[in-house]
């Protein structure tokens, strides 16, 4: 467990694992060779000991010693805090700073000392904070674009009728559709119109009338209403028959 | 009752019978709105075809 300068090949939770009981800490594989080669050199338990800059935060950059894992984990809890404070959701807090330590603990070697670790420490977490909560604001935009596409469904099936509720266009009987079904060009008119539909309609159609996924599983995964679900897969099967109707069945006539 | 049936709302039950079973008053309506409708037959036929493709396409793949 200790000598992993072989290579390996720890995982992440391994680095994790050993990080709580890590007196024995060597160094990850990959590591930059001239550290590996102090590691290697130097007595494993002189890094056990509290190199914690919280104590003595000038003297890191007088100090050659590279901190230890126990170092940076010793801050977890203060970047905890501060992440929360940010975030202000724990589970995202906790997400965040794990990946902040393993920047830090992947990036050991460019931490010159001469601030404080922790300085380090919440500079990289300040950087995987503004990257999730850019995330998040991308996942709350993309989620208001289905309300677009709900309008415009609504507005494709009114489209297609009458006030008093009569087609617009007759609907014709198709000429002998299953026999496109050994056409392997109509399966690629077929694709072409179900690219054509709306990014998130297009998805739940294809989840529902493709998979056969269940509709309460297909709203919950796109977190949409059930009421909204149904609006886009009959917009997604209208126009899907429309499309055909149009690209390979002659179009409409009458 | 009846009255009220006509191709949008005939339209409308065709694409929620593929999700839900429709009640038998629905279904009634359906039935002898079809009865004297076309173009609702042939929507319904389009709609059944689109379902047996799609599903071919999913479980199949297009032929080759």
């Amino acid at each position: 467990m200790v000598s992993c300068l072989g290579g390996c090949g720890w995982g992440v939770s391994a680095r994790f694992a050993s990080a709580s009981r890590s007196e024995f800490w060597v160094g990850p594989d990959g590591f930059k060779p001239p550290l590996i080669s102090q590691f290697a050199a130097r007595p494993v338990a002189r890094y056990s000991r509290g190199m914690n800059d919280r104590a003595k935060p000038a003297s890191a950059a007088a100090s050659p010693t590279p901190p230890t894992f126990a170092d940076v984990e010793s801050h977890r809890d203060y970047l905890i805090r501060y992440a929360r404070a940010q975030l202000r959701d724990a589970a995202q807090a906790e997400e965040v700073v794990q990946e902040a330590l393993l920047a830090a603990l992947e990036g050991l070697a460019g931490f010159s000392g001469k601030s404080a670790l922790r300085t380090w420490l919440t500079a990289i977490l300040r950087f995987k904070i503004i990257d999730l909560q850019r995330e998040l604001t991308a996942e709350r935009a993309q989620r208001l674009a289905p309300k677009d596409e709900i309008e415009s469904a609504e507005a494709f099936f009114d489209d297609l009728f009458s006030v008093d509720g009569h087609r617009v266009t007759p609907t014709e009987a198709w000429q002998q559709p299953d026999k496109a079904l050994e056409e392997k060009a109509f399966f690629a008119a077929l694709e072409r119109c179900m690219d054509r539909l709306p990014a998130t309609t297009g998805r739940v159609f294809f989840k529902r009338d493709v998979l056969g996924h269940d509709t309460d599983t297909i709203c919950k995964e796109e977190n949409i209403t059930a009421s909204n679900c149904w609006v886009m897969l009959h917009r997604a099967r209208l126009g899907l028959r429309e499309c055909l109707n149009q690209t390979w069945f002659g179009g409409e006539r009458g | 009752m009846t009255d009220d049936m006509n191709c949008k709302k005939a339209t409308r039950l065709l694409l929620e019978a593929e999700d839900r079973e429709l009640s038998v008053a629905e279904l009634d309506q359906l039935d002898y709105h079809l009865a004297e409708c076309l173009c609702c037959q042939n929507m319904k036929a389009q709609f059944s075809f689109l379902k047996r493709a799609l599903d071919r396409y999913g479980k199949v793949g297009p032929p080759t």
